[in-house]
């Protein structure tokens, strides 16, 4: 039998490949994902709560599929997590937020379904920022299980939004989570944690089930170890939901079998503000690109993209808690800023909320026409490795690179992976981010793929 | 001299106070204020791009997503 240490940091295909050869079983796999979540998972303050029940009878389930020959592909008998802001039948889901800590759903998420049938084990609902980040927070400690902590040092922060998915990924304890982003709530616990993170395209994944921020930029994606896992992950899940209107009608999604002959472009000024550290790993990431495809700059047309997201999500959310802010309930929220600041959107004028629209048609048009004939921009994830636990937001200094690309892209509904690329400042990890067009999400993944084939920084393995 | 930009703020800032569901302390006005500061400083930031009247929203209605039976039309 393989060892527990070998499993917590497997690849999704070797995983599988164990369950098939009996060299593991996925009551095994959950056993040991239960455990790890349990210890290393809530140091971290990773957890919500453990689904040990739903766990065991999908791994006992999936065990005997397999021992009478039935295969569901390549999620079956896999552990994973759900941010807990998925609807998961028999099991509270918090929003990360106390006044809801009992809250309770009769449906499971479209996705958390899509998972099932897949073949895949829920063994916790993971941690992640208040309402997604989405009442005003200005600091860490935003969330119903206190700050996500960092997976690689504990006094660094582990990145919001999907705080617990990125750092229950990074330490071993699933080596699946699903988060959601409306701005940067994948990749910025991606980047921290040195895992990969994939927002897809705006409407290939069904919300259905999911808490709502902004119905017009809520997306829900994969976050695992490789490329090659969020593929696999993004399989299962992608596809039109009658559940979910904005769901696309697309053809199913293909894998894009490309590992090179790419055209990268980078965007004129993304270096700005970046620290050296990240920016010397950033530079040879982009060594890797360029043997990969070709690299030409372009630059990002210059639209208020940042204003425009920020208004679309600010009128969206006080609207989607209209009530919840009315009846006092935010009161009970952790941050201090939280309690109040939404309530600002009670008077945010309609012009306001509809000049963002307006702009977002112009932003989508642009944002395509200068993406034409890429397959990916690349960009540095963040501008430094993860932040202090006790920095506060608004210290942050202005950079260019992920707001801006971040801001564009999820304004418009772009689809972006955020991958690891090596250790800076103290070791902890830096990223790099690859954006496309609408609908490039396979292009995005194959380049991904191809990137972390030529490079091992996506296996690192944080000390714990 | 009080600007148009401080009546808005102070107005704004009474609309919310009046929809809170109980009075807010000095602390948290500030909170909002400076929230819808930063509110009109993206008006201004969006301002910047010209439209046109032609411009319109990037709106999620679709026809096609209206519910077809026992509606009204």
């Amino acid at each position: 039998m393989v060892s527990a240490p070998d499993l917590s940091f497997a690849s999704v295909e070797q995983l599988g490949a164990w369950l098939r050869q009996g060299e593991t079983t996925a009551v095994a796999l959950a056993t040991l994902s239960l455990e790890r979540l349990d210890t290393v998972g809530r140091d971290l303050n990773a957890v919500v709560t453990l689904t040990p029940e739903r766990a065991l009878a999908e791994a006992r389930q999936a065990d005997a599929e397999l021992a009478r020959g039935q295969d569901r592909g390549p999620l079956h008998g896999i552990p994973y997590g759900a941010k807990d802001l998925l609807a998961v039948t028999g099991y509270p889901t918090t929003w990360g937020a106390a006044p809801l800590r009992d809250q309770r759903f009769v449906d499971d998420a479209a996705v958390i379904t899509a998972m099932r049938e897949a073949g895949a084990v829920l063994t916790a609902k993971l941690a992640m920022v208040e309402f997604a980040g989405g009442f005003g927070y200005e600091q860490p400690n935003a969330a119903l299980t206190g700050p996500g902590l960092n997976a690689w040092d504990k006094g660094r922060w582990a990145g919001g939004s999907s705080s617990g998915s990125g750092a229950a990924v990074a330490a071993g304890c699933v080596p699946l989570a699903i988060g959601t982003e409306t701005w940067g709530s994948i990749h910025v616990p991606a980047a921290f944690n040195g895992i990969t993170g994939f927002r897809p395209t705006f409407g290939v994944v069904s919300r259905y089930g999911a808490m709502a921020l902004s119905w017009s930029m809520d997306k829900i994606g994969p976050m695992a170890r490789s490329a090659a896992d969020c593929q696999t992950m993004l399989l299962a899940l992608a596809g039109h939901d009658p559940g979910d209107p904005a769901t696309l009608s697309r053809p199913l999604y293909t894998p894009d079998p490309r590992r090179n002959g790419f055209r990268f472009a980078t965007l004129a000024g993304a270096e700005h503000g970046v620290e050296a550290d990240v920016l010397a790993r950033y530079q040879e990431a982009l060594q890797v690109f360029a043997s990969l495809g070709s690299i030409d700059e372009i630059v990002l047309p210059e639209l208020p993209y940042n204003a425009a997201a920020s208004t679309v999500i600010a009128a969206e959310a006080a609207s989607a808690f209209e009530e919840f802010l009315e009846a006092g309930l935010a009161d009970g929220l952790t941050a201090p800023e939280d309690r109040v600041t939404l309530l600002a959107g009670f008077s945010l004028p309609a012009t306001d909320y509809l000049r963002a629209l307006r702009i977002r048609s112009r932003a989508s048009t642009a944002l395509a026409e200068a993406f034409r004939g890429y397959d990916a921009v690349i960009t540095p994830g963040y501008r430094s490795v993860a932040t202090d636990i006790t920095m506060r937001f608004s210290e942050e200094p202005d950079f260019f690179g992920l707001r801006t690309i971040d801001g564009a892209a999820n304004l418009c509904g772009l689809p972006g992976l955020m991958m690891p690329a090596g250790p800076g400042a103290q070791g902890l990890p830096t990223a790099v981010c690859l954006t496309s067009r609408v609908d490039a999400d396979s292009v995005l993944l194959a380049a991904g793929q191809a990137f972390q084939a030529a490079t091992d920084w996506h296996l690192a393995v944080p000390p714990i | 001299m009080e600007t148009t930009r401080d009546k808005e703020i102070e107005v704004r800032t009474q609309v919310v106070a009046a929809r809170a569901h109980r009075s807010l302390t000095s602390d948290e006005l500030t909170l909002v204020r400076a929230q819808i500061t930063r509110d009109l400083e993206l008006r201004d930031e969006m301002r910047t791009l010209p439209l046109t009247n032609g411009d319109a929203p990037d709106s999620g209605f679709l026809p096609g997503h209206a519910p077809i039976g026992d509606t009204t039309w």
